[in-house]
C-alpha cells in the first residue's frame, strides 16, 4: 500500500501533507569571528516573523532557531536575515516533521509552507522528525555550492525556481529549495 | 631609512605572533566590511594633537552617525569640531560612503573588498602640508579597500586618492602647497580576551597595530605613521578605541607628527 502511494506521490510530482512542520532549524553563518558580528545576526534573526527563540554558540557561529508553532518557514527570509547583516550562510539544517512517506531522488514535498526538491534520497522510509540540509545557491558555501551544482545538474538547481524539470504539478517560477538528506 | 625597516619589522612580528585571533574593527581606518542594514551607529572620535610649531595642544572633536544603508552600503555623516584656532567651535562637515563589492565567505574567514568616497567641507586656516579632508580640509577622497580574515586573523589594505580645495571663509591653500594626495594603510589586529566566547555580554579586548602613509606626487613629499591602539567591546554593542600615532618617517609640514585618540561608539540594531 505505502509502495503503491509512493508511486502515485511521484505521478503527482509533489508529496504533500498538512502537518509536515518544520519545527527548528542549525544555521551556520560564515564570515565572522567576532562578538559584535554574531550580535548582528542575532539581532536580524530575531526580527524574522516566523522565529520563535534563537540560541547562540558564538565559538562556531551556529545558530539554533525554533520556529512558531504552525508557522511557515521561508529559509529565503532567514538567509535574507543574515546577509542583511553583513554575513553569509555556511549551512542551514532544517528539523522537520516529515509525512509518512518514501523518499527518492527529486521528490518534492512541501514542508512548513515552501516546496522542497530532495536531491539525494534512495527510495528511503521516513516518518516523523528529520534533519534535513538545504543546499541552494547562498545557503552553503561557494565551494559546496560547485561541489553541488557538478552532481546536480537539473536546472532548477541553478535558479533555485521550478521549471520544466519539476514536472506539471508544480507551477513553473515557484520558488524551489533543494534538500539534501 | 633605518626607522623604516623597525617599523615593517614590528610589523611583521606583530602578523607573525598574531595566531590567537583578530577583530577587522580598525581604531584609524575602515575594514571591507559594513556595518548592518538598517542599523545606526553613533561614533564619537576625540583627537588630541600635538601641535609643536605653536606649543600647544589641540582638540579635535568628530560627531558622526553612520548607517547601514543595505547589506553593501554604508553611509556616514560626520561634525568636525576643533579649537585650533581659539575657542571649540564647528569648523566643518563631512561625508563618507563605503560600497563593498565582493565579498567571499567561509566560515570563520572571509576576503571583502569595498570602494569608498568621502567628501568634506572645512572652514579652518590652512597652514600645513599635509591632505586631511577628514578634520582640516575641504576636498575629497575616493579609494578601495582589501580585507582578509583568516581564522580569526585580519588584514587590511587600503589605498586613496585624496583632491583638497581652499577651505571656507577665505582660508586659501599656501601656493606652493600640494593639493593631491595618495594615501595607503596597512592594518591588522589580534583578539586577546576573551580566549573562549561564552556570551555577548563578555568584554572583547583587541590590539591593532596600523601603518598610515601620504604621498604627495605633486612636490615629492610624505608622511609614514605608525599606530597601535586598543580597543574594548562592551556588550557586543559599544566600541571603546584608544590610540596612540605616531610618524616614523616624513617631510611634511604637519598639524601633529604625534596624537592621541580617544573613540566611542554605539551600535544601534535594526532601528531604520
Amino acid at each position: 500500500m505505502k509502495k503503491f502511494l509512493f508511486v502515485i506521490a511521484m505521478m503527482t510530482g509533489i508529496v504533500t501533507s498538512s502537518f509536515a512542520q518544520v519545527k527548528s532549524a542549525l544555521l551556520t553563518a560564515s564570515g565572522l569571528t567576532c562578538s559584535m558580528c554574531s550580535k548582528s545576526i542575532f539581532k536580524s534573526l530575531e526580527k524574522v516573523p516566523f522565529v520563535a527563540s534563537i540560541d547562540v554558540d558564538l565559538n562556531t557561529s551556529v545558530f539554533t532557531i525554533k520556529f512558531k508553532e504552525g508557522a511557515n518557514v521561508d529559509p529565503d527570509v532567514l538567509k535574507d536575515a543574515v546577509t542583511g547583516a553583513g554575513f553569509a550562510v555556511a549551512t542551514l539544517q532544517l528539523i522537520a516533521d516529515f509525512p509518512d512517506t518514501q523518499l527518492a531522488k527529486d521528490t518534492h514535498l512541501k514542508l512548513g509552507g515552501a516546496t522542497y526538491h530532495i536531491i539525494n534520497a534512495e527510495g528511503q522510509h521516513v516518518s516523523g522528525e528529520k534533519t534535513v540540509t538545504v543546499v541552494d545557491k547562498n545557503f552553503v558555501t561557494t565551494s559546496a555550492y560547485k561541489k553541488y551544482k557538478k552532481q546536480e545538474k537539473m536546472k532548477c538547481y541553478e535558479t533555485g525556481m521550478a521549471g520544466s524539470c519539476c514536472g506539471a504539478n508544480i507551477t513553473a517560477g515557484t520558488r524551489i529549495y533543494h534538500l539534501s538528506l | 631609512m633605518k626607522q623604516i625597516k623597525k617599523m615593517i619589522g614590528v610589523v611583521c612580528l606583530f602578523l607573525s605572533v598574531n595566531h590567537a585571533g583578530a577583530q577587522e574593527l580598525f581604531t584609524y581606518t575602515e575594514p571591507a566590511s559594513n556595518m548592518p542594514t538598517k542599523s545606526l551607529g553613533i561614533r564619537l572620535t576625540n583627537n588630541l594633537l600635538d601641535e609643536k610649531h605653536m606649543g600647544k595642544t589641540t582638540y579635535q572633536f568628530l560627531p558622526e552617525l553612520m548607517w547601514g544603508a543595505n547589506k553593501n552600503l554604508m553611509i556616514h555623516a560626520e561634525a568636525i569640531m576643533s579649537n585650533s584656532a581659539g575657542p571649540m567651535s564647528v569648523v566643518g562637515a563631512g561625508t563618507y560612503i563605503k560600497y563593498r563589492f565582493l565579498s567571499n565567505d567561509e566560515v570563520h574567514r572571509h576576503f571583502r573588498m569595498a570602494a569608498f568616497g568621502r567628501a568634506a567641507y572645512n572652514q579652518s586656516h590652512v597652514h600645513y602640508q599635509e591632505l586631511e579632508t577628514n578634520g582640516m580640509n575641504t576636498g575629497g577622497e575616493l579609494g578601495l579597500i582589501a580585507t582578509q580574515l583568516l581564522h580569526k586573523q585580519a588584514i587590511s589594505a587600503s589605498l586613496s586618492y585624496e583632491q583638497i580645495t581652499d577651505n571656507g571663509k577665505g582660508n586659501t591653500i599656501h601656493p606652493g602647497n600640494a593639493t593631491r594626495g595618495v594615501n595607503y594603510s596597512l592594518s591588522t589586529g589580534r583578539l586577546i580576551l576573551p580566549a573562549k566566547y561564552t556570551s555577548y555580554k563578555q568584554t572583547n579586548f583587541n590590539v591593532m597595530l596600523e601603518v598610515l602613509g601620504q604621498y604627495q606626487p605633486q612636490t615629492g613629499q610624505h608622511y609614514v605613521d605608525i599606530a597601535p591602539s586598543l580597543q574594548f567591546i562592551i556588550h557586543s554593542q559599544t566600541r571603546i578605541d584608544v590610540g596612540f600615532r605616531q610618524q616614523m618617517q616624513g617631510n611634511l609640514d604637519r598639524m601633529a607628527t604625534t596624537s592621541f585618540l580617544f573613540r566611542v561608539e554605539h551600535l544601534l540594531f535594526n532601528v531604520l
